[in-house]
């Protein structure tokens, strides 16, 4: 579920982006469906879902799913950790996923969503992930 | 175990970390703290304005310099250390970073030490951009006093199925993240130049991953380039060949260094947690290398990379030991998890253990001859630099003569390195294989 789905700012971004790729809204099905709790980072380039960290998992509050287009017809999705440090730029990348056609299987969307509710834990890496992914990465 | 598209690929399993016994009821001399903050990191106070004050942090290369640069002043030198804030293990460090007065110390919690420290600030051009709109900071960054900068577009290991990448290295996970994918000559120029007139760069360091036996090829470009249109001491950090007349080419080209990274003496480690080195090029092609470029370009010149805090202790001693032995100075990196990498869930070393080792290496230096911080203003924030473990030497005759032969030494080779640092004509062409 998107728990900031209600805000503004998150559904035009949902929508903006829905509309811009068609993947997304395959996704963004599934992700509503998920029992996991997650929320949209309505700043950020492309779709960037954070999951909901709890009181004993803070370490969640770091790790991102980054959804994009750097062209039409392709689709990329980055798992990366951000910064502890406030000013600090760096991102912490755990691999990414190419996609090149707009349909989504849930199952391996499933894989992506459970990848990052669990902080990106070693023996959940989602079966398509590459984790070396030179593109070059909007923030 | 994890499968993936890139195959199966083996989780290291992490070992179980042993207790740190080691509390210190005196302070710690700038060595003893800098290695200590590389086993524990530290945590940052909300009173620190480091968005003002410090460089950015970021993470490129194989991961080692993800944290914060700060400077421990020292009455022999000031030491330079990139301390781990980012990872999992710096979160329980006993060590802050606090702002008393204007000025930044690094506090120990267990008995309350302060120590003055300094931050480095971040340089102008890091947020310029290059005449073709590269962001400098994504071409090449500080690592202390020198320039890091890495030349391809990814390591090789990463692409293969199953994954061959070194088990503590996060290379494949930075570029594109962190770093652009391609290093254009003509940006690492600039980066150069404006590194040197700015921050008095002197020494530019060029890495790479695996490039399928043509790392040297990769490399000759932008040695030339930099050698010939800005001069600076060039040292290259690459996987080995065994065809030695490519370095023989690149000391023509312009390389004042070479760099070894067999990471692990032991080779049952080695081939564990380096599959592609083991697979694709072998340790002892690494050992072959470093005799040949050592003996071609002299003492002092060229370094063995090592890792300290995984392996056996005993081990990490005798890289020491062969590594001193051929003459040239060995670069021990305190492991660090680095987040992403395989090995993010290993233990940080532990103090009491690295201080054994740095012991060790000061003496081995000293031993060898091995001239230690001689060329002008390198300091290496990723390591304790060999010159860093003088601070960890016993206080008798042997020291004392060493540190005036390096002191002499320093001197008299000060008209040496401004002349190796200025542009020179290069007619060797940079094209190593057709």
């Amino acid at each position: 579920m998107i728990l900031n789905r209600a805000e503004a700012q998150v559904e035009k971004k949902v929508r903006n982006e829905s509309e811009a790729n068609p993947v997304l809204q395959g996704l963004l099905v599934a992700v509503d469906a998920s029992p996991e709790p997650f929320e949209v980072d309505a700043e950020a380039t492309g779709l960037e879902l954070r999951p909901r960290a709890s009181a004993d998992r803070a370490s969640l509050d770091r790790a991102r799913m980054k959804v994009f287009s750097p062209k039409p017809g392709h689709t990329l999705i980055l798992f990366y950790k951000k910064s502890l440090v406030p000013y600090s730029r760096d991102r912490y990348s755990y691999g990414g996923i190419e996609l090149k056609t707009p349909q989504v299987n849930e199952s391996e969307v499933a894989e992506w969503l459970d990848f990052l509710a669990s902080g990106f834990h070693p023996e959940k890496r989602p079966t398509q992930l590459r984790r070396a992914f030179p593109y070059e990465i909007p923030e | 175990m994890s499968e993936t598209a890139q195959g199966v690929v083996a989780i290291p399993p992490a070992p179980i970390p042993l207790p740190d016994n080691v509390t210190p009821t005196r302070p710690l001399n700038p060595c003893e703290l800098e290695i200590d903050l590389f086993c524990k990191g530290i945590r940052i106070d909300p009173n620190c304005a480091l968005e003002q004050d410090a460089r950015f942090i970021s993470r490129t290369r194989a991961g080692l310099g993800s944290g914060l640069e700060v400077v421990i002043p020292g009455p022999l030198k000031d030491v330079w250390v990139n301390i781990p804030v980012e990872e999992d293990f710096a979160q329980q460090s006993c060590y802050r970073l606090v702002l008393e007065s204007g000025q930044y110390e690094v506090v120990d919690d267990r008995q309350g030490f302060p120590y003055p420290v300094r931050i480095p600030p971040e340089p102008t051009w890091y947020t310029r951009t290059t005449s073709r709109g590269t962001p400098m900071h994504k071409v090449g960054v500080l690592q202390g006093t020198y320039l890091g900068i890495y030349i391809s577009n990814s390591c090789g290991f990463w692409y293969h199925s199953p994954s061959l990448n070194c088990r503590f290295c996060a290379t494949g996970l930075n570029v594109g993240v962190n770093e652009v994918a391609s290093k254009d000559v003509d940006d690492v120029v600039e980066v150069v130049q404006a590194a040197k007139e700015e921050t008095d760069v002197t020494f530019v360091h060029f890495n790479s991953g695996y490039q399928t036996d043509r790392d040297l090829d990769v490399a000759a470009p932008y040695v030339k380039a930099v050698k010939s249109r800005v001069g600076a001491l060039i040292g290259l950090q690459l996987i080995p060949t065994l065809d030695f007349w490519k370095y023989d080419r690149l000391i023509d080209l312009g390389a004042d260094h070479f760099s070894f990274c067999y990471e692990f003496h032991n080779p049952e480690v080695f081939a564990r947690l380096l599959p592609g080195k083991q697979k694709l090029v072998g340790q002892e092609t690494f050992f072959r290398a470093l005799e040949y470029t050592s003996k071609k370009l002299g003492k002092g010149s060229c370094s063995g990379e090592i890792i300290a805090g995984v392996e056996p202790l005993e081990d990490t001693l005798q890289a020491i030991d062969y590594i001193t032995g051929l003459g040239a100075f060995p670069t021990v990196c305190i492991f660090r998890p680095t987040i992403g990498s395989d090995m993010e869930h290993w233990p940080s070393p532990r103090f009491e253990d690295m201080l054994v080792v740095f012991r060790h290496l000061y003496e081995a230096c000293r031993k060898n001859n091995i001239p230690i911080d001689v060329t002008p203003n390198i300091e290496v924030s990723l390591i304790v630099q060999p010159g860093d473990t003088r601070y960890l030497a016993p206080d008798d005759w042997r020291t004392g003569w060493y540190s005036l032969e390096m002191s002499l030494a320093r001197q008299l080779a000060r008209p040496y390195f401004w002349w190796k640092r200025r542009p020179k004509k290069i007619t060797a062409s940079e094209v190593l294989s057709p």
